[in-house]
């Protein structure tokens, strides 16, 4: 860990990542739909993919220390698993079975008071780019400490509020980060990450001071409100959908409980990327979390090929799409629905979040791969 | 000023990283000047609605410099600096009209810079988009909320962890109240219970669980303000003489499930239940409080303050090092405070881990692999080698209790998480069907004796009457709240 991690140069950091980026696609290495794309999402899938690379070249260097590094960090012997796997494979949660719809409908309610739109309009000095690669980087650093995935978004969930209220310094944005972690963790975890470790994680950048000061600041602005609902509990939510679906005896396939596990991992990778992408700031958490499902059932199945059943197939697959529409239709109101051009909004908003997931996920095939 | 922070964090880095300074692709334009112009605004708003008048202040405050370069000294600013008091007035925006129009109290220092960038803007153009916005955001405490002088302390009613609890009077409403401060500054920054506490209580509406009326933060301390209740679970069984009439029990019960399943469907656990965090006022309404204090991973024996935390109510898989938190782990509790309240003494008064599982299974029988699958492989059970106890029959233990209610109990106290019932099960227990239909159809923050059907009964061990001396007895054992 040698450089330090202050985000403050992305000038220089924007053209390196450019011409990387050129040469990516010399060597052919770009999906082949990209070629196929109208100008306008040519354009669209040319910032992602900036974006994505932006997100391997931040210079605080400390991504590839946490992805690649042979050895392991001081850190990582001494932090204990915070979140064993508890959900043995085929058993739905215990909230899912007890409160699982009402609660959805509760989670959907509050959604929109907790959704921060276009955090960064306020912003003089931070770009989509900055906001990418910080949370790229806050994603490595979740993972590090073995914080949950709900966590992770409740951390970026802070971060973008914070950001809709208050103009940041470039140079305060990765404090900022690591801020937002700390509070999430505190909110959702039973153990939270130290500070020191946080801050040695800045390479020491910031002091203990000013991590506490900006946590207080943070509560303040948000006023306390961190119980906000994420993309972990709508993915989650609806892989017990799934799952719960899938119980029904007929189905007598070997990996049926395999099938919505391995797909809700895809799911959450893809989450992951959109958590990253400014683009995905727009869209509701459900939403976005049930067309991840979608697209992750999609890559499967083109995957398994023959494997299974294609009755089941298509049965699971009109099962997601169903999902997919409960994410997108307003929580039982009525009124809403009654108001023909609101419900075709949604349907508009649904169907673009759809197909931006699609662009985002061609153009990461390579990291989605991996991860498999 | 803690406020400050980003702004002098910004100089700070700014100062450090002069070189790299130079390589920021944005270049400071009219629109950063703007933006920072409101940035300074809104944390002028921030030291306002936080009240930081200067009586609060406190001595420390009285840093004549007129910079403070360290984000680290909050308060530093001194607000009886005249010096640049008497320089605004001869600006043409005078001091006075900016405070006044902010409502800022009249001898807040404001920082060179602001005034400066006020002067420009004045010239231009006056300040009115971000101000009204403020002013409308002053307003809710110009009403007094979010003041520590709203409200007077009336008396210390215990002290905790992290937080000691006043009994105090609300100026506004004239209502007495608990004022819950919180110390915010510790190793890690600001406690998580407390940071629980407040996230989860300010989405809690519910008849009950205890309201949240108000929050203060000041520089090192955070004042909640809770409605105050005289009595809670524990003091109104010692009241009682530990003999509760029945049907104030079932009432009691619904209550608590009411309250824990509106958490539940939330996917909020209380996790320290106990007859102290149950409140109880005159009425006889039951109310949850104290979220979120418990930490499911660790069995803390003792608190900071070497308070004995009770393990009484903790679930055997929780005693067993389970980290799995899910909403079973109230529900056992639940069950302990059902016995507790029907036979006037607490089920499982355990010291140590040891005992309490050893009294768990002593009544309830040892865990088998039917009873709890997965028990017989867990490392810690195995290593206490207890005696293979048999289940004893419920209600030559709770003899008050009827069928619905042993029943109730039973499913209540289940080893295995996944068929432990759920509070909204519970609440649908035949147990209840005598409170009648309409209990079912109340509205969250409607109190079950809003129906003329539901109304205590005398309690038998009582020395008066229900509900009149809900002691105030010296030896009322407080809990945090």
């Amino acid at each position: 860990m040698v450089y330090c991690a202050e985000m403050v140069s992305y000038a220089v950091n924007g053209e390196r990542s450019q011409s990387v980026h050129k040469r990516k696609r010399m060597d052919g290495a770009a999906s082949p739909s990209v070629e196929a794309l109208t100008p306008a999402q040519q354009r669209q899938a040319a910032r992602h993919r900036k974006q994505k690379l932006m997100s391997k070249l931040s210079d605080s260097g400390f991504e590839e220390d946490l992805m690649s590094s042979p050895i392991p960090s001081p850190f990582r012997t001494d932090v204990p698993p915070l979140h064993p796997d508890q959900q043995k494979p085929g058993q739905l949660s215990c909230w899912y079975l007890q409160y699982g719809d009402i609660g959805f409908k509760i989670q959907r309610e509050k959604e929109a008071q907790f959704h921060p739109c276009k955090s960064l309009v306020r912003q003089p000095q931070l770009t989509e780019e900055a906001r990418c690669t910080l949370v790229s980087w806050l994603i490595q650093v979740h993972r590090h400490f073995r914080l949950s995935f709900e966590c992770c978004c409740l951390a970026v969930n802070i971060t973008d509020r914070f950001l809709a209220s208050t103009p940041v310094a470039a140079d305060c944005f990765q404090l900022l980060g690591v801020s937002a972690l700390l509070l999430a963790s505190k909110q959702v975890e039973m153990c939270s990450p130290q500070i020191s470790h946080l801050l040695s994680l800045c390479c020491d950048a910031f002091t203990k001071e000013q991590l506490c000061n900006l946590e207080c600041l943070i509560l303040r602005r948000l006023n306390f409100r961190l119980d906000a609902p994420t993309l972990a509990f709508f993915l989650d939510y609806y892989t017990n959908c799934i799952e719960a679906a899938q119980l029904v005896p007929e189905s007598t396939c070997g990996d049926r409980f395999q099938r919505p596990r391995r797909c809700s991992h895809l799911a959450q990778k893809v989450c992951e990327l959109t958590l990253a992408d400014y683009a995905f700031n727009k869209y509701p958490p459900s939403l976005t979390a049930g067309c991840a499902l979608r697209i992750a059932s999609k890559l499967l199945k083109t995957e398994q090929g023959l494997a299974a059943v294609q009755s089941q197939e298509d049965q699971w697959d009109s099962f997601v799409n169903d999902l997919c529409t409960k994410a997108a239709q307003p929580p039982d109101s009525p009124l809403a629905m009654k108001d023909h051009s609101f419900a075709e909004d949604q349907a508009n908003l649904a169907a673009e979040c759809k197909d931006n997931l699609r662009l985002l996920v061609s153009l990461n095939q390579e990291a989605l791969a991996q991860i498999e | 000023m803690t406020s400050a922070l980003l702004l002098l964090l910004s100089t700070m880095n700014k100062m450090k990283n002069f070189k790299r300074r130079f390589s920021l692709s944005v270049p400071r334009t009219e629109t950063i000047e703007e933006n920072e112009f409101t940035e300074q605004i809104n944390q002028l708003n921030i030291c306002h609605t936080q009240g930081l008048t200067p009586d609060r202040l406190g001595p420390a405050s009285h840093d004549a410099s007129p910079v403070s370069p360290e984000p680290t000294t909050p308060g530093a600013q001194s607000p009886s600096d005249l010096h640049y008091h008497s320089k605004a007035q001869h600006r043409r925006f005078s001091m006075e009209d900016v405070s006044k129009r902010m409502s800022l109290p009249m001898d807040i220092r404001l920082p060179p810079e602001f005034l400066k960038k006020l002067q420009l803007e004045s010239e231009n153009s006056p300040l009115c988009k971000p101000l009204s916005r403020m002013s409308r955001r002053a307003s809710l405490s110009d009403i007094g909320f979010g003041k520590l002088e709203t409200y007077v302390k009336l008396g210390k009613l215990g002290e905790g962890t992290y937080a000691t609890v006043f009994k105090g009077r609300s100026k506004l409403t004239e209502n007495l109240v608990a004022l819950k401060e919180i110390r915010l500054e510790h190793e890690e920054g600001a406690p998580c219970t407390a940071i629980r506490e407040v996230s989860l209580l300010k989405n809690l509406k519910h008849a009950n669980i205890v309201t949240l009326h108000d929050i203060i933060h000041t520089d090192r301390c955070l004042t909640l303000v809770f409605e105050y209740l005289d009595s809670d679970l524990k003091q109104y069984l010692d009241n009682c003489g530990n003999l509760m009439s029945m049907h104030n029990v079932k009432i009691f019960m619904f209550q608590l499930l009411r309250g824990l399943s509106y958490c539940h469907k939330r996917k909020i656990l209380h996790r320290d239940l106990k007859p102290q965090n149950l409140l109880i006022n005159d009425k006889g309404e039951l109310k949850l409080a104290d979220f979120g204090l418990a930490r499911a991973k660790s069995v803390p024996t003792k608190t900071y303050s070497n308070e004995v935390v009770t393990l009484w109510y903790r679930p055997p898989d929780v005693l067993l090092g389970s980290t799995e938190y899910s909403t079973p782990i109230d529900m056992w509790g639940v069950g302990c405070i059902l016995y507790e309240m029907a036979t006037g003494r607490p089920m499982f008064p355990g010291a140590t881990v040891k005992e309490e599982l050893h009294l768990i299974f002593r009544l309830m029988g040892t865990a088998t692999e039917d009873s709890w699958p997965g028990v017989s492989s867990n490392e810690e059970f195995r290593s206490y080698l207890f005696p293979q106890y048999r289940p004893q029959a419920l209600i030559n233990h709770v003899p008050r209790l009827d069928t619905e209610g042993i029943d109730l109990l039973s499913a209540l106290l289940l080893y295995n998480t996944r068929s432990r019932i759920s509070s909204e099960a519970a609440l649908r227990h035949p147990y209840f069907l005598s409170l009648g239909d309409n209990i079912h159809n109340l509205a969250d923050t409607a109190s079950v004796f809003s129906l003329q059907e539901v109304q205590l009964q005398k309690d038998p061990g009582h020395r008066s009457s229900v509900f009149q001396p809900l002691g105030r007895g010296k030896n009322r054992r407080q809990s945090i709240f």
